[in-house]
């Protein structure tokens, strides 16, 4: 039986926006793989393994929860099929970069004699990355009924009465501790699957490089069959709870924190003070921009006293978070933080120009300050990179900039034609 | 009517000492008990924040309950959430239809969804939209409706599904004298045809002829 497709997930531009991603991650792919020999390459393609399950533990629950509106789904009623048809939308994006990236490093400049062994190597890291999607994306499907459990007191009682005895508690809603422990669970099951798949490897010296994939896409499927029958059920309960954890009503607007105070930005014109000062105010709440950098550079770090980074990651890696930090700005042009009327109200586009220019400051600052300092420890790298990572800053801000006015002017004139 | 496999020969909607909070803040609803029955109109009064639209997030489904259940017939609705959606329509909040899709198309799309479109299915969705008196700009991108254009697009969605229950929420705001009178019009026969009604509105005196009874928010027990 067939089943309609439904516009519950319709996005405009979601092909071209693939293809725009496509080419920096394929121009990445063979940035890294240039020089590297057959070896190099299956080590680099095991890293990327890693990468992949910390990426999808982190960005999976962005990219499910919450489907607004809600009442669209209501009346849309999707059945089993469907709301699988609705996450294959949203994960197939992503799956879609990360196996053309995945392909790009295997295939890259390949010598002929060893393409059969990459191919088998290609199909695991295929079955790899599915297999970390499928998992993912079924742990954080069910997550409502544990999340509101918690967020409502009724479980992790000792858990949360330990870290406010130790400090000042989670420092986050306690019902986004599931998530946060599912964030953790799933990249360790994607990263122990690649040291296990090793491991097996070297203990029964098998003629090939990599099982992961074999092992963890049978896990990834068992999971989806199992969950199936109560699909349904997972689906809204944890469509409600996100709604309510990012809503946050009859809740306070800030919990643990100070919001930050007007005075605070001194350094920046009035001309634009007030309208940035809104929208740090929304972005603080709810995109947790520091703790996000905090925890890419303790990454990062980590990785580089491991010994595990090429030269050329440990200049890339840096350049990729820069552009992450300013592509997150860019949501905030977006509903729920912001709508066309809001933006028209408050000032004029090249007025958020230089609101968005100012909060990438903000966040330069100290992503500078991080480089330096691993500049200063790291004796593979050379201070006059700093450089490159700042300008790579500053022109990447201002060029996403560019075309977000330009997209916003376009769209405020769609709406008012 | 939709097919079945469960016991649905009873379908009152019964409240079960419900209570939801939201994190450990108040309880904004708690332990309400409450029956709606076939042919049945109920209103939900009450001043801002004290708990219609949860209750009306709990009782589509949109909301999980802190304690308590709502069953219809013997399906517990937050178990089988796809089985009692067939029954279900519903009006919310009008803020996040999608832009670039005319009425028509829309509600055509949620009948499809729901395995509704017959051959007539155009005339159908036709006359719906003319009970609710959405004109000729039906076949007009949604993103250009006044906000009482959308809320006729709504009510003839929750409607063209044919259902059994409807919950709606604000359905008055934004319509003119004209529209409130069609609206009603239409309840009216839903209701007198075996359907179950639950309405949200500050307007009381526009219910009266409407409801059967009121529920007053907060519930107290």
């Amino acid at each position: 039986m067939s089943y309609p497709k439904l516009p519950i997930d319709h996005q405009k531009g979601y092909f071209t926006r693939l293809i725009v991603f496509l080419i920096p991650i394929m121009a990445l792919g063979i940035g890294l793989t240039n020089d590297l020999n057959f070896n190099e390459k299956i080590v680099l393609s095991r890293y990327m393994m890693f990468m992949q399950a910390g990426l999808l533990a982190f960005i999976t629950p962005w990219i499910m929860f919450p489907q607004k509106p809600i009442w669209f789904s209501q009346m849309m009623n999707p059945n089993s099929t469907q709301i699988i048809r609705i996450f294959i939308h949203r994960m197939g994006h992503l799956w879609i970069l990360m196996t053309v990236f995945m392909s790009t490093i295997v295939f890259y400049n390949t010598q002929t004699e060893h393409i059969l062994t990459l191919f088998y190597f290609w199909v695991d890291a295929m079955l790899f990355t599915t297999g970390i999607c499928l998992f993912a994306s079924v742990r954080f499907l069910k997550i409502g009924t544990i999340s509101q459990l918690w967020q409502e007191g009724k479980r992790g009682e000792k858990f949360l009465a330990y870290l406010k005895e130790a400090g000042n508690g989670p420092g986050v809603p306690a019902g986004s501790l599931p998530t946060i422990g599912t964030t953790g669970l799933v990249a360790l099951i994607g990263m122990i699957t690649v040291i296990f798949s090793s491991w097996l490897l070297a203990i029964f010296q098998l003629p090939v490089y990599s099982l992961s994939g074999i092992i963890l896409l049978p896990i990834g499927l068992i999971s989806w069959v199992y969950h199936i029958k109560k699909i349904d059920q997972d689906y809204y309960h944890s469509q409600g709870f996100y709604n309510e954890l990012f809503r946050n009503p009859g809740g306070r607007a800030d919990a643990g924190r100070d919001p930050i105070p007007i005075k605070s930005l001194y350094w920046v014109p009035g001309m634009i003070k007030p309208q940035l000062w809104l929208t740090l105010r929304q972005m603080d709440r709810k995109i947790p921009v520091g703790r996000l950098l905090l925890v890419s550079f303790l990454f990062y770090w980590s990785l580089i006293y491991g010994g595990m980074l090429s030269l050329q990651l440990l200049l890339i890696i840096p350049f990729l978070v820069i552009l992450i930090k300013n592509l997150v700005i860019l949501k905030m042009d977006n509903k729920p933080y912001s709508s066309i009327v809001y933006r028209s109200q408050l000032t004029t586009e090249y007025g958020w120009f230089w609101v968005r220019v100012f909060i990438g400051i903000r966040w330069m600052v100290p992503i500078q300050l991080a480089l330096m300092l691993t500049i200063w420890f790291v004796d593979d790298i050379q201070s006059v990179m700093w450089q490159w990572w700042i300008l790579a800053d500053i022109i990447s801000l201002l060029i996403l900039n560019v075309f977000a006015t330009i997209k916003n002017y376009l769209t405020s004139i769609r709406q008012y034609a | 009517m939709p097919d079945l496999n469960q016991d649905i020969s009873n379908k009152t909607l019964v409240i079960q000492n419900l209570s939801k909070r939201y994190g450990q803040n108040r309880y904004i609803i708690s332990g309400m008990n409450a029956e709606f029955n076939p042919g049945s109109a109920t209103g939900l009064m009450g001043p801002n924040g004290s708990g219609k639209t949860t209750f009306m997030r709990l009782i589509s489904a949109a909301a999980y309950p802190t304690e308590g259940n709502i069953l219809y017939g013997s399906i517990d609705i937050h178990k089988s959430v796809h089985t009692y959606l067939k029954f279900v329509g519903i009006v919310g909040d009008t803020s996040d239809l999608p832009q670039f899709l005319t009425a028509e198309e829309l509600i055509e799309g949620i009948l499809r969804s729901r395995n509704k479109w017959s051959e007539d299915g155009s005339k159908k969705l036709g006359t719906i939209l003319d009970d609710v008196e959405l004109d000729d700009r039906r076949n007009s991108l949604i993103g250009t409706y006044s906000s009482g254009m959308m809320q006729k697009t709504m009510i003839a969605a929750a409607l063209a599904g044919s259902p059994q229950i409807l919950l709606l929420d604000e359905p008055f705001r934004a319509l003119d004298e004209d529209a409130v009178s069609a609206v009603l019009t239409l309840l009216n026969t839903f209701k007198q045809n075996g359907g179950t009604i639950l309405i949200s509105s500050h307007q009381r005196e526009i219910l009266q002829g409407l409801c059967d009874e009121f529920i007053n928010f907060p519930v107290e027990n």
